[in-house]
Protein backbone atom coordinates (compact mmCIF):
# COMPACT_ATOMS: atom_id res chain seq x y z
CA UNK A 1 0.00 0.00 0.00
CA UNK A 2 1.38 3.34 -1.02
CA UNK A 3 1.68 6.23 1.35
CA UNK A 4 -0.28 9.25 0.31
CA UNK A 5 1.98 11.98 -1.01
CA UNK A 6 0.04 14.60 0.88
CA UNK A 7 1.17 13.11 4.17
CA UNK A 8 4.80 13.72 3.36
CA UNK A 9 6.46 16.66 4.90
CA UNK A 10 8.52 18.81 2.68
CA UNK A 11 12.08 19.19 3.99
CA UNK A 12 12.96 22.64 5.14
CA UNK A 13 15.82 23.97 3.07
CA UNK A 14 17.60 27.01 4.39
CA UNK A 15 18.52 29.12 1.44
CA UNK A 16 21.48 31.43 1.32
CA UNK A 17 20.43 35.01 0.90
CA UNK A 18 23.25 37.02 -0.59
CA UNK A 19 24.04 40.16 1.30
CA UNK A 20 25.50 42.92 -0.75
CA UNK A 21 27.45 45.78 0.74
CA UNK A 22 28.64 49.04 -0.68
CA UNK A 23 32.22 48.20 0.18
CA UNK A 24 34.48 45.66 1.80
CA UNK A 25 34.75 47.96 4.78
CA UNK A 26 30.99 47.90 5.28
CA UNK A 27 30.98 44.10 4.98
CA UNK A 28 33.83 43.88 7.49
CA UNK A 29 31.95 46.05 9.98
CA UNK A 30 28.85 43.88 9.56
CA UNK A 31 30.90 40.75 10.20
CA UNK A 32 32.46 42.33 13.30
CA UNK A 33 28.99 43.09 14.67
CA UNK A 34 27.94 39.48 13.91
CA UNK A 35 30.88 38.14 15.92
CA UNK A 36 30.19 40.53 18.82
CA UNK A 37 26.55 39.44 18.88
CA UNK A 38 27.48 35.77 18.64
CA UNK A 39 29.94 36.02 21.53
CA UNK A 40 27.69 38.18 23.69
CA UNK A 41 27.26 36.32 26.96
CA UNK A 42 30.04 33.83 26.21
CA UNK A 43 31.79 32.00 29.00
CA UNK A 44 35.19 33.65 28.64
CA UNK A 45 36.78 31.37 31.23
CA UNK A 46 36.89 28.78 28.46
CA UNK A 47 38.66 31.13 26.11
CA UNK A 48 42.37 30.42 25.83
CA UNK A 49 44.63 33.42 25.68
CA UNK B 1 47.36 27.81 -11.03
CA UNK B 2 47.38 24.39 -9.43
CA UNK B 3 49.07 25.50 -6.22
CA UNK B 4 47.42 24.91 -2.87
CA UNK B 5 46.34 28.54 -2.60
CA UNK B 6 46.09 31.70 -4.68
CA UNK B 7 48.68 34.45 -4.67
CA UNK B 8 47.36 37.44 -2.80
CA UNK B 9 48.21 41.06 -2.12
CA UNK B 10 47.82 42.87 1.18
CA UNK B 11 47.13 46.38 2.38
CA UNK B 12 50.01 48.19 4.08
CA UNK B 13 48.59 47.44 7.53
CA UNK B 14 47.88 43.79 6.60
CA UNK B 15 44.19 43.99 7.44
CA UNK B 16 42.85 43.61 3.89
CA UNK B 17 43.90 40.98 1.37
CA UNK B 18 42.92 40.52 -2.25
CA UNK B 19 43.20 37.61 -4.62
CA UNK B 20 41.67 36.36 -7.82
CA UNK B 21 39.71 33.15 -7.80
CA UNK B 22 40.06 31.61 -11.22
CA UNK B 23 38.38 28.65 -12.77
CA UNK B 24 38.40 28.31 -16.51
CA UNK B 25 37.77 31.71 -18.03
CA UNK B 26 35.94 33.07 -15.01
CA UNK B 27 37.76 35.31 -12.59
CA UNK B 28 36.25 36.48 -9.32
CA UNK B 29 37.95 39.12 -7.20
CA UNK B 30 37.97 38.10 -3.55
CA UNK B 31 38.65 40.25 -0.53
CA UNK B 32 39.52 39.07 2.97
CA UNK B 33 39.14 41.75 5.58
CA UNK B 34 40.02 41.75 9.28
CA UNK B 35 38.03 44.21 11.36
CA UNK B 36 38.52 45.06 15.03
CA UNK B 37 35.60 44.13 17.27
CA UNK B 38 34.78 45.70 20.64
CA UNK B 39 36.22 42.56 22.23
CA UNK B 40 39.83 43.09 23.31
CA UNK B 41 42.36 42.19 20.64
CA UNK B 42 39.76 40.25 18.68
CA UNK B 43 39.25 40.72 14.97
CA UNK B 44 36.55 39.37 12.72
CA UNK B 45 37.27 37.85 9.36
CA UNK B 46 35.12 38.64 6.33
CA UNK B 47 35.45 36.91 2.98
CA UNK B 48 33.60 38.67 0.18
CA UNK B 49 33.36 38.73 -3.59
CA UNK B 50 34.10 42.08 -5.18
CA UNK B 51 31.46 42.60 -7.84
CA UNK B 52 31.92 44.39 -11.14
CA UNK B 53 30.20 47.55 -9.86
CA UNK B 54 32.55 47.76 -6.90
CA UNK B 55 30.05 46.53 -4.33
CA UNK B 56 30.75 43.30 -2.48
CA UNK B 57 28.77 40.19 -1.64
CA UNK B 58 29.34 38.03 1.40
CA UNK B 59 27.60 34.98 -0.03
CA UNK B 60 29.31 33.77 -3.13
CA UNK B 61 28.69 30.60 -5.02
CA UNK B 62 32.04 28.88 -5.06
CA UNK B 63 32.41 26.45 -7.89
CA UNK B 64 33.46 22.88 -7.48
CA UNK B 65 37.20 22.55 -7.39
CA UNK B 66 37.77 26.15 -6.39
CA UNK B 67 36.36 26.42 -2.90
CA UNK B 68 39.17 24.47 -1.27
CA UNK B 69 41.77 26.69 -2.87
CA UNK B 70 39.86 29.83 -1.86
CA UNK B 71 39.65 28.73 1.75
CA UNK B 72 43.29 27.63 1.78
CA UNK B 73 44.11 31.17 0.64
CA UNK B 74 42.06 32.59 3.49
CA UNK B 75 44.04 30.43 5.92
CA UNK B 76 47.24 31.89 4.45
CA UNK B 77 45.96 35.43 5.08
CA UNK B 78 45.32 34.47 8.71
CA UNK B 79 48.98 33.47 8.95
CA UNK B 80 50.05 36.84 7.56
CA UNK B 81 47.60 38.85 9.65
CA UNK B 82 48.58 37.18 12.92
CA UNK B 83 52.27 37.45 12.12
CA UNK B 84 51.86 41.22 12.36
CA UNK B 85 49.65 41.02 15.48
CA UNK B 86 51.01 38.19 17.62
CA UNK B 87 48.56 38.69 20.49
CA UNK B 88 45.43 39.07 18.38
CA UNK B 89 42.63 36.54 17.93
CA UNK B 90 40.79 36.06 14.66
CA UNK B 91 37.16 35.02 15.04
CA UNK B 92 35.08 33.87 12.15
CA UNK B 93 31.74 32.34 11.34
CA UNK B 94 30.05 31.72 8.04
CA UNK B 95 27.30 33.95 6.81
CA UNK B 96 25.10 30.86 6.96
CA UNK B 97 25.26 27.55 8.79
CA UNK B 98 26.27 25.89 5.55
CA UNK B 99 29.10 28.36 5.09
CA UNK B 100 30.31 27.83 8.64
CA UNK B 101 30.45 24.08 7.99
CA UNK B 102 32.39 24.80 4.83
CA UNK B 103 34.92 26.77 6.86
CA UNK B 104 35.14 23.84 9.23
CA UNK B 105 36.00 21.46 6.40
CA UNK B 106 38.82 23.75 5.37
CA UNK B 107 40.03 24.00 8.96
CA UNK B 108 40.17 20.23 9.34
CA UNK B 109 42.15 19.96 6.14
CA UNK B 110 44.58 22.70 7.10
CA UNK B 111 44.78 21.84 10.79
CA UNK B 112 47.80 19.58 10.49
CA UNK B 113 49.72 22.47 8.98
CA UNK B 114 48.80 25.07 11.57
CA UNK B 115 48.30 23.24 14.85
CA UNK B 116 51.93 23.57 15.89
CA UNK B 117 51.82 27.33 15.59
CA UNK B 118 48.21 28.21 16.42
CA UNK B 119 45.62 27.75 19.10
CA UNK B 120 42.31 26.88 17.48
CA UNK B 121 39.07 26.85 19.43
CA UNK B 122 35.50 26.21 18.43
CA UNK B 123 32.59 28.15 19.90
CA UNK B 124 29.56 26.13 20.89
CA UNK B 125 26.68 26.74 23.30
CA UNK B 126 28.22 29.87 24.71
CA UNK B 127 31.64 28.43 25.45
CA UNK B 128 34.95 27.89 23.73
CA UNK B 129 36.68 24.53 23.51
CA UNK B 130 39.70 23.13 21.76
CA UNK B 131 38.71 22.42 18.21
CA UNK B 132 37.51 18.85 17.72
CA UNK B 133 37.11 17.69 14.13
CA UNK B 134 33.58 16.46 13.55
CA UNK B 135 31.98 18.81 16.04
CA UNK B 136 29.74 21.41 14.44
CA UNK B 137 30.64 24.83 15.82
CA UNK B 138 28.91 28.17 15.53
CA UNK B 139 32.20 30.02 15.17
CA UNK B 140 35.95 29.65 15.49
CA UNK B 141 38.75 31.52 17.19
CA UNK B 142 42.37 31.21 16.13
CA UNK B 143 45.50 32.83 17.53
CA UNK B 144 49.20 32.26 17.70
CA UNK B 145 50.54 30.03 20.43
CA UNK B 146 52.42 32.14 22.92
CA UNK B 147 55.92 30.94 23.57
CA UNK B 148 56.68 30.32 27.24
CA UNK B 149 59.93 31.97 28.24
Amino acid sequence: MKTAISSKKRPVIKSETPKNYKSGKEAGEAKARQIEKLFDGADWTTFKK
Amino acid sequence: MDGPYYDFTASDDATVFWFKSTNGDKIIEKEVRYTATFLPDMYSLALVDVLSDGTVSDVSRPRQGDVEKVLATVIQTIHTFLATRPTATVAFAGSTDARTRLYQIAIVRELSKVESAFVLQGYLNGAFENFVPGTVYAAFAIRLKQSKS
